[in-house]
């Protein structure tokens, strides 16, 4: 089997991440930040130590920032929604994911207003652009770090540097970077910086993350008990309380643990340059096949490791299908939760075939899906 | 206050004599970055279960020995971590050690 859906969830993981979730479930099972018992401390030291190494991953000064969310998407829902009321301006990309999106067009039934900066040449933003929108009741700039339809790495430096001269809220998506490409939320200037626990950064499904800069105060979006301030009917102001309510993942948090510490011991460095020559030689090898349309940027240090395409003549669907009954190659077709995206590269409502790489794809496994994608063609014709 | 003997037997772990400190925070972030910090600065210290009638919004305390509260105190003046309530217990006696007060005398050396 090849796993070419990286962008959708990584697979495989680095076996410490099998192993922390095992050894959590199976000997450290009890709540974090209740009972006090030496099972609960040892989960909640688990939880600690994670939040510690995601503060360490994207140098957040104060750990007790990193809060724990479900996936992205709630995250993205808490920030968003923390933010912004009714009268408030925001600022976002047409390369968005519906995770956005929605939550955006839902806060605009409710007052708010949404200006979406146009990325058209092939998924990039021009900074000048999201300058020339800036309004009087601008609260917030909200972008991805890197499309999840195409790969194109906006320029979040240019952007960060923008909303902190005009003190805008700059929160970052960055599902599809973090773990991958560096990131430092103080020199990019973000203040909201959100991550997926299980794509690029290999961990576990039901984890994502939500940092929060140091004053600034987000509207709670979930109530319930914590574990702390117990005999009050409101919810705690301190973070990481504030903002969890419930019982925590612990397994999913270990196993992010645990792939973080992957990540660090292998080197991001290292992660992207492979990921990079995985994704050039598929561009290359792609180029070469009659009638391929390729989206997104060519210059592949401004790519994360997504390659979307069409080939003339073919229906997307109908290679994913082959691809993954007849080849054993697994693939994602259609609008990939951006209908924004695919109208930004004209491939609304069709959508593209899209392969996504991580770490553990090789280049056997590039030319076997090139190979693959020919016989397709082949067989047709 | 409370259940002493029982308390006391599993603070020998930790405590060298009858008598140990006892910290609050307010939050179980905070005592567990206590225990981190004090565990990198080889000061021995256990985290119990808060008894109830410390009033704090965290459910948990850290005991140390006596002899490291300068220490620990350091730890927390270093790292700006601020414990809610700091208690010196001998024996039956509890003593609230009064950490405004030192935090007041950090300020006041600083000027």
């Amino acid at each position: 089997m090849i796993y070419f859906d990286n962008a959708a969830t990584s697979f495989p993981k680095p076996e410490s991440v099998y192993r922390a979730v095992d050894n959590t479930l199976r000997n450290i099972g009890a709540s974090p930040g209740r009972s006090g018992h030496t099972m609960t401390l040892e989960a909640e030291r688990i939880v600690f130590n994670v939040r510690e190494l995601i503060a360490g991953l994207f140098n957040i000064s104060d750990s007790s920032r990193v809060i724990f969310t479900n996936n992205a998407t709630s995250a993205l829902n808490l920030g968003i929604k923390g933010v912004l009321s009714d009268g408030d301006h925001v600022i976002t990309s047409t390369t968005e994911h519906n995770s956005v999106t929605r939550p955006l067009k839902s806060l605009e039934r409710k007052g708010v207003e949404i200006s979406k900066v146009k990325c058209p040449d092939e998924g990039k933003i021009d900074p000048k652009d999201v300058a020339s929108q800036i309004k009087g009741n601008t609260k917030l700039i909200v972008i991805t770090h890197a499309s999840n339809v195409i790969g194109t790495v906006l320029p979040l430096n240019e952007i960060g540097n923008i909303a902190r001269k005009n003190n805008i809220i700059f929160m970052v998506d960055a599902s599809q970077t973090a773990g991958c490409f560096p990131i430092d939320v103080q020199s990019m200037n973000i203040d909201l910086l959100v991550c997926s626990g299980h794509k690029s950064l290999l961990g576990p499904q039901g984890t994502g993350v939500l940092y929060v800069r140091e004053g600034i105060d987000l509207k709670t979006l979930c109530e319930g008990g914590t574990g702390s301030d117990s005999e009050k009917d409101t919810q705690p102001r301190f973070l990481p309380d504030r903002y969890e309510s419930g019982t925590l993942n612990t397994p999913g948090i270990a196993g992010l643990g645990a792939a973080i510490e992957y990540i660090q011991d292998t080197g991001i460095k290292k992660i992207r340059e492979h990921e990079k020559k995985l994704t050039k030689l598929i561009i290359e090898e792609l180029s070469k096949i009659d009638g391929t349309i390729i989206y997104g940027t060519t210059d592949i240090e401004k790519r994360a490791p997504i390659v979307s395409f069409n080939i003339e003549g073919f229906d997307a669907a109908n290679i994913a299908t082959i691809l993954s009954e007849d080849f054993d190659i697994m693939t994602r077709v259609g609008l990939h939760c951006s209908p924004d995206a695919h109208k930004t590269i004209g491939t609304f409502p069709s959508g593209t075939l899209r392969f996504s790489f991580n770490y553990f794809n090789t280049e056997d496994e590039i030319h076997a899906g090139v190979r693959a994608i020919k016989e397709i063609i082949n067989s047709k014709c | 206050m409370l259940a002493l003997e029982r308390l006391k037997k599993l603070l020998t772990q930790s405590v060298k004599s009858d008598a140990y400190c006892l910290i609050v925070f307010k939050t179980t972030y905070e005592t567990l970055r206590a225990e981190k910090l004090f565990k990198k600065n080889n000061t021995k210290c256990k985290i119990i279960i808060k008894p109830r009638v410390i009033s704090s919004s965290c459910n948990l305390a850290i005991i140390i020995d006596p002899d490291f509260l300068d220490q620990a105190l350091e730890i927390f003046k270093t790292n700006l971590l601020k414990p809610l309530n700091l208690f010196r217990i001998i024996d039956d006696n509890i003593i609230e050690i009064d950490f405004k007060a030192i935090e007041k005398n950090w300020r006041d050396d600083e000027k």
